[in-house]
This record gives structure tokens, sequence and C-alpha cells, in this order.
């Protein structure tokens, strides 16, 4: 993995203990899942369904963590918060685009770096 | 070893545990909220010896078999929260309910084992 990869497998492969094919199990379920769980974090925003928007975003960032994405997890947080507090909503969908195109970005490359067969 | 109930609506969480464990030599068994948890700790009756449970969950939320377990089951199984959640008043309820540690994701893999075996040696 080169220094500019937006992901970083550090923190899976030490829970994993370094088992690749664990690790790999992991990546592809994630490139394959990540998607419904955006589409969801959209949905939510367009409908301004705040409760249900911090119920997915808080599950994602999990998997945002295993993967490394920790941009993506950093801005997972903040919107926690505002939509916990109700404050500054009106940043909520520039960070759920923020997200996206970080998680996005991420898949491309972990599809490139680890192909599986879809 | 122990068999340790792990119980967690995220796939990827609770095959990460899972797995974790394995490696450690416990035998696990998966449940993907409260309420697959609480069928699985009436049909396993006896062979669990330690739980480990993320607290939002659909349909049984974490607190909520916390509650079953020590109220209605009157089970003294060890009971490891594993959760996001990280709020004070949070952590306090689930102790209070009968939690036995609290840890919160992200975990260390090294720290979830150390009170793994802490919780199994008490038992």
């Amino acid at each position: 993995m080169d220094q500019k990869a937006p992901y970083d497998l550090q923190y899976l492969n030490e829970l994993s203990a370094g088992d690749h094919s664990f690790v790999l199990e992991m990546i592809k379920h994630f490139c394959s899942n990540a998607g419904d769980s955006l589409d969801r974090m959209n949905d939510l925003t367009t409908k301004q369904d705040w409760g249900s928007l911090r119920e997915v975003v808080h599950k994602f960032a999990s998997n945002l963590n295993l993967i490394g994405l920790h941009e993506a997890a950093a801005t997972s947080v903040r919107l926690e918060y505002i939509t916990e507090n109700r404050e500054g909503l009106d940043q909520v969908p520039d960070l759920v685009a923020g997200i996206r195109a970080s998680v996005e970005m991420a898949v491309v490359k972990l599809s490139e770096d680890y192909p599986f067969e879809k | 070893m122990a068999t340790i109930l792990i119980c967690d609506d995220d796939f990827m969480m609770l095959r990460t545990i899972e797995h974790r464990l394995k490696i450690e030599g416990h035998e696990v068994l998966l449940s993907k909220d409260g309420q697959e948890a609480s069928r699985l700790l009436q049909a396993q009756s006896g062979r669990v010896n330690l739980i480990i449970t993320d607290l939002l969950m659909p349909f049984m939320s974490g607190l909520e078999l916390i509650n079953l377990i020590r109220v209605q089951y009157q089970l003294p199984i060890p009971i490891i929260v594993l959760s996001k959640v990280g709020n004070e008043d949070t952590i306090l309820q689930a102790f209070e309910l009968g939690a036995d540690d609290y840890l919160t994701k992200p975990f260390s893999p090294n720290e979830l084992s150390i009170r793994v075996k802490k919780q199994l040696i008490r038992r």
C-alpha cells in the first residue's frame, strides 16, 4: 500500500492477527455494502430525519474505523454530534457528501489493490 | 477456553470480534440483536461463559438484554459491553443494570483479550 492510499488496514490487520484471508473477507464486504449505507445517509439527509441518520452514521463509523478511513471516521463523529444536538444542521449535506467521496475513493482503490469476484 | 456469546448488529464488527476470540481458542456464538441473543441463551442454557454485547441494536438493545439476563433470567454470566457509545450516563446505566465491564469502539484487540480473560477468571 502506498502512502497516498485512501485507507489504512493497520487496525484490521492487528485485529485479525495478520490473517490475510480474513482481511480480504472484510474488504469485500465493505466494498459490496458501503454503497447501501451511503444511499441511506443521503436519503435520510433529504428527509431531514436526523435521528435515523445518526443511527446509520453511528453504525457505519465502526466500519470506517475497521477499514482505516480516518478522515471519514472523524467526519462521522462530527455528524453524530450535530444530529444528536441539532446544532449546525446546515452542515449535514456537506459532511455526508464528504464521507461519500472518501468512501467511494477508498472502494475504488481497495477494488484495485485487492481484486475479488463481485 | 470458554464459550462466548457476541451480540452486535454490524456484520463486520461481529465477524472481527469472532475471529479474534477464535484465534485465542474460544468457541463463539453469534447474534445480531438482543432478541437473538436471548433465544441463544435459552437454547444454550449453561453453556455460555461470557457475553459481549453492543448497545444500539434493533428489536432489543444491549441495555434491555442486560436487564433481561440479570432480572428475568437471573443469570450471573459476566457481560462485557463493547459499544461506540462512550458517554458517562450510558456507561453508568450499563453498570447499574449489571454489566461487568465496558469497552468503547474502536477497541484495542489486546485490551479486549485481557478483559475477556479477566472476566473468565472471575466466573
